[in-house]
């Protein structure tokens, strides 16, 4: 995650007029505060000491910063609304969906939040979780299960070569997705994820690796990172052979954070074209549409 | 002995404001808060509830950390290129004009990071559990409030 979406913000007319009025204006040299979820994590010892350190002796010196981390939190300390302890209920007791075939493989991101918990969240010295299939007890699963995320489909031509080093150890940028999908698909989430989020790192500009690197979030219930990688994403140059991909596996991790209209938006798109998410896209549309 | 919803009813607010803090904002705090939840639910029958809510949130604590493993915090504290021509803080301290007192944490907190992080309205929906509504509604508020002090202070 860097400082959310790095794009210039776009202000209404009204906001602009607002902000002369009260006499705030834009600096040339920019902010140099730190990101604001960083205010409160650097108090509470779950940062690397060294960015803790910095963050606290910035905050002892800003005026504004020191404002933003009592502002937060007393916003943070009141109850959560009525929809966020639904939506964590629902993420909690959904069971499941595994497509026909693909058992256990592909499930939705509930069932992966689970792998993803088991993999490295057991805390120290617990035992083991007990066995699926008590799970039964469990409701009805919240999310449409028309919106399974199953490996991206990403095309053979025209992918950019990423040369490192010698030419004979040329690999593919879609090689290297591959791998990483590979070894998602043996159940490594999360380190297909690292693997990915250092392929996108070098291929700042590829849509394809955004696009494996969300879908991948996706399966293992990172949603809201998923949404961050598709929201920076989406400035980058279209790229037509993975457009409906892309906006199919952006639209399940709006669904999965409720962002509906715009992942609406989306699967209309997806649903209109006729490709090879169009059936599935069609579909969710219909489900968030009932 | 309570049934795990009975549990879940209970210590959800504190485990959430919990999970909120170490993360510092409410859609990942939600997942860390789930998977804490989740795992509870999995190992139900074998967790003494004298350990609660402790066990929970020891278990979003080291989520917590987790995550922050995978940020690039280094990142989140130098802005980008692109930031020069977003709005900076006030130069002079004291002045921050988002400071007035007849404001709530909430409108500030919207108003520092529309106009000073250069965040849109969804992005701080998501981080403070806010609709687009709700933010606009929240910004239109303190910016109408701010104006109408000025008008007052001048004329």
């Amino acid at each position: 995650m860097m400082r959310e979406t790095k794009r210039t913000p776009a202000f209404d007319a009204d906001e602009i007029d607002a902000l002369r009025d009260i006499g705030w204006q834009p600096a040339a040299d920019g902010s140099v505060c730190p990101d604001s979820s960083l205010l409160l994590a650097a108090e509470d010892g779950v940062l690397d000491d060294v960015i803790a350190d910095r963050v606290r002796s910035h905050v002892q010196t800003c005026a504004t910063c020191q404002q933003l981390s009592r502002d937060l939190a007393a916003v943070f300390a009141e109850d959560p609304a009525g929809d966020a302890v639904a939506r964590i209920r629902a993420r909690v007791t959904a069971a499941p969906s595994p497509r026909p075939g693909r058992l256990y493989l592909w499930l939705g991101g509930l069932a992966a939040a689970a792998a993803m918990a088991w993999f490295l969240f057991v805390p120290r010295g617990s035992t083991p979780p007990v066995p699926e299939t008590q799970l039964a007890r469990a409701t009805p699963v919240a999310i449409p299960t028309v919106f399974v995320v199953d490996r991206p489909i990403i095309p053979p031509g025209d992918v950019d070569l990423t040369v490192r080093g010698d030419v004979s150890k040329r690999v593919s940028l879609e090689d290297q997705i591959a791998a990483a999908l590979d070894r998602a698909d043996k159940g490594d989430l999360a380190g297909a994820i690292l693997e990915l989020e250092q392929v996108a790192k070098r291929n700042g500009t590829s849509r394809i690796a955004a696009l494996a690197l969300g879908a991948v979030q996706l399966r293992a219930g990172r949603n809201a990172e998923a949404v961050e990688t598709f929201d920076r994403a989406q400035g980058l140059t279209p790229n037509p052979a993975v457009t409906d991909e892309f906006d199919w596996f952006y639209s399940i991790a709006l669904v999965r954070t409720a962002n509906k209209d715009r992942a609406r938006t989306l699967l209309d798109g997806v649903c209109r074209r006729g490709g090879a998410r169009s059936a599935s896209a069609c579909a969710g549309l219909a489900e968030l549409n009932r | 002995m309570e049934t795990f919803d009975e549990v879940y009813q209970r210590h959800l607010p504190t485990v959430l404001r919990v999970a909120t803090r170490v993360v510092g904002r409410r859609d990942v705090a939600e997942e860390i808060t789930a998977d804490a939840f989740l795992e509870l639910y999995k190992q139900f029958d074998r967790i003494d509830a004298a350990r609660l809510p402790g066990w929970l949130l020891t278990v979003v604590r080291n989520r917590g950390i987790d995550y922050w493993r995978r940020q690039q915090t280094e990142r989140l504290m130098v802005p980008e290129a692109e930031s020069a021509a977003m709005p900076s803080e006030p130069a002079r301290e004291g002045e921050n004009p988002f400071a007035h007192p007849a404001l709530k944490p909430i409108h500030r907190v919207c108003l520092v990071l529309r106009y000073q992080h250069g965040l849109t309205r969804e992005e701080i929906g998501r981080r403070l559990g806010l609709t687009d509504t709700q933010v606009r509604g929240h910004l239109q508020y303190a910016l109408t409030l701010l104006r109408k002090n000025l008008v007052a202070h001048t004329g």
